[in-house]
């Protein structure tokens, strides 16, 4: 059986004057899914968000959210978005603002002030009686999350959540998107380790073009090489090492340092070159200093997508 | 109508809160009672000024052109003064009206929770045709009472209201300008511009006599006439083209805005 998309997108396309910003996406997102969206800056993901929250209009193409399609300038009562610098009423509390939202959203009455406060307890705000002027950015970050949340809606849109925030707030955005199971969440950054933390599917686009999306262990099984590093105590041991071991199998070894080297293969997972590099140092016996197997990591896999 | 009601509360909240209303309640009320307090002592404030031999002078030339001043002109000058700086105060604070939530960016957020464009736009119109309304009522209450207290003589109350209405007509008609111009502009500059531009165009037709009579700028000096007991037989249709008027400019503004992208 087929799994159900929360967002699709059929050859979308936005063009502006002069570049090409989103070329003819087809993307798909398990409903479900916590999606790292990522990319380089000026990659098209802000200019793609927009157009999946009918903020923006499509050159061409088209999308469906939960299944249905969806149309620009038209309200998707099913989604919500963080817009990346969120902007609310300064003259407002927060508790306000999400009293606003609440009542546009529809939230039946009798539940519009208990939704209203779970959802500031859910960012950590309940209680702040500050204006959202004197808000930091992180508290404008946690209340932007908040009153995307205010509708329930399917499908939220995190449009650079964590980006301008300090570790600490970032953390703590990181902790409140990781708790959204079971509502599908698209947020865009380019702060890849917190994405490998709580992301279970990812896009990467570049240049306007997806150029990968899939489930994490489904990219990393596609991309990652093992990378099994040893360090010898001399020269001369790591050279005959380098030397005898590219007799017996076709691999990429590099130098880190003259004592120090990389050893991967395209052919070839961790544990055959486990036996390999250690067959050969016995062969030679010769001792080393460490061996180990570095763990791959999605700053990898994006690097080897979009170099 | 909920959404309606609800974004129509948040817009009273806002001019409240930022003293919007209470920047132009003061801006009238200044012009209120400078009024009626200019027609009634101009010729003792002059006279403070000015040598007794030139005073006199100028006594003999004021009574050849009409005499003294009267309570009419209580009203008169009240509403010369609102006309240029009410409006322009007028137009000031609500340059910003649709531009500010774009650049902002709560416009989208406020379209995500369903708003729709034509509720965005005619909220914000509602809520600054009654906070106007109120600002041009309350001040010319003052006007009538204080020319009262001064003159001892006023113009019947009707025309006092009627006159304080068609006025009320000319604010909305400058209104929906600068929502327009909010609207359509880029950045508050531009619509600052533009909307004084608009202005002056306006002030400046209506010094030609004739082509004034068929624009929405004319309901000023209806509504002087008004006040002072005359009505002209255009005032129906003037009334019709300053309605149609602010309809095309707040339905253009809402065609652009569902064109705009945030």
């Amino acid at each position: 059986m087929s799994q159900k998309m929360a967002v699709e997108t059929f050859g979308l396309t936005k063009r502006f004057k002069t570049a090409l910003a989103v070329d003819s996406i087809n993307l798909q997102v398990p409903a479900g899914a916590i999606c790292g969206f990522l990319g380089k800056n000026g990659a098209g993901k802000t200019t793609t968000i927009k157009m999946l929250t009918g903020l923006k209009r499509p050159t061409s193409g088209e999308f469906a959210i939960m299944g249905k399609k969806e149309q620009f300038g038209k309200g998707i009562g099913t989604v919500g978005y963080l817009p990346d610098v969120p902007g609310f009423y300064g003259y407002m509390t927060g508790f306000e603002f999400l009293m606003l939202c609440a009542k546009l959203a529809k939230v039946p009455d009798n539940q519009q002030k208990s939704h209203v406060e779970g959802l500031l307890k859910q960012v950590g705000l309940f209680g702040v009686k500050t204006k959202t002027s004197g808000y930091s950015r992180g508290m404008r970050q946690r209340l932007g999350i908040a009153q995307a949340l205010i509708n329930n809606p399917s499908v939220v849109f995190l449009d650079e959540p964590i980006s301008a925030l300090d570790p600490m707030g970032r953390r703590d955005v990181m902790e409140i998107i990781g708790e959204l199971k079971g509502t599908t969440v698209v947020f865009s950054t380019h702060i890849l380790s917190d994405v490998e933390n709580i992301c279970d599917y990812i896009i990467i686009i570049e240049k306007g073009k997806i150029m990968e999306q899939d489930t994490l262990e489904g990219l990393k099984a596609r991309y990652l090489i093992s990378d099994t590093q040893i360090e010898f105590y001399n020269d001369k041991d790591c050279a005959d090492f380098i030397t005898r071991v590219q007799q017996k199998a076709d691999m990429d070894i590099a130098k880190l340092d003259p004592m120090r080297i990389s050893v991967k293969s395209q052919k070839m997972d961790d544990v055959e070159i486990s036996k390999l590099v250690s067959t050969t140092i016995a062969d030679l016996a010769i001792p080393f200093k460490s061996f180990g197997v570095q763990a791959p990591t999605l700053d990898d896999i994006f690097y080897e997508v979009t170099k | 109508m909920g959404t309606f009601l609800t974004f129509a509360g948040k817009e009273f909240t806002e001019i409240m809160r930022t003293k919007r209303l209470l920047v132009l309640f003061i801006v009238f009320m200044i012009f209120a009672f400078t009024g009626p307090m200019l027609a009634r002592y101009l010729m003792e404030f002059i006279g403070l000024l000015m040598p007794a031999e030139e005073m006199a002078v100028m006594m003999d030339m004021m009574g050849e052109i009409g005499g003294e001043t009267t309570f009419h002109d209580s009203y008169a000058l009240y509403y010369e003064f609102v006309t240029q700086m009410g409006i322009f105060a007028t137009m000031l604070m609500f340059m910003g009206i649709v531009l500010d939530e774009k650049r902002r960016g709560t416009a989208s957020l406020m379209m995500m929770k369903g708003v729709k464009h034509s509720t965005f736009v005619l909220a914000k119109f509602a809520v600054v045709a009654i906070a106007m309304f109120v600002v041009v009522v309350a001040s010319s209450l003052v006007v009538h009472f204080y020319t009262y207290i001064l003159f001892e003589e006023v113009v019947p109350f009707a025309d006092m209201l009627f006159g304080s209405l068609a006025f009320w007509l000319f604010v909305l008609f400058f209104a929906s300008i600068s929502i327009f111009f909010s609207t359509v502009a880029k950045t508050i500059v531009m619509s600052a511009v533009s909307s004084i531009v608009t202005f002056f165009v306006f002030y400046i037709i209506g010094l030609i006599s004739g082509l004034n009579d068929y624009l929405p700028s004319v309901m000023y000096p209806r509504a002087v006439e008004l006040t002072l007991g005359h009505q002209s037989d255009l005032l129906i249709w003037n009334i019709l083209i300053t309605i149609a008027a602010i309809t095309v400019l707040l339905g253009s503004s809402i065609h652009i805005l569902k064109k705009k992208e945030l």
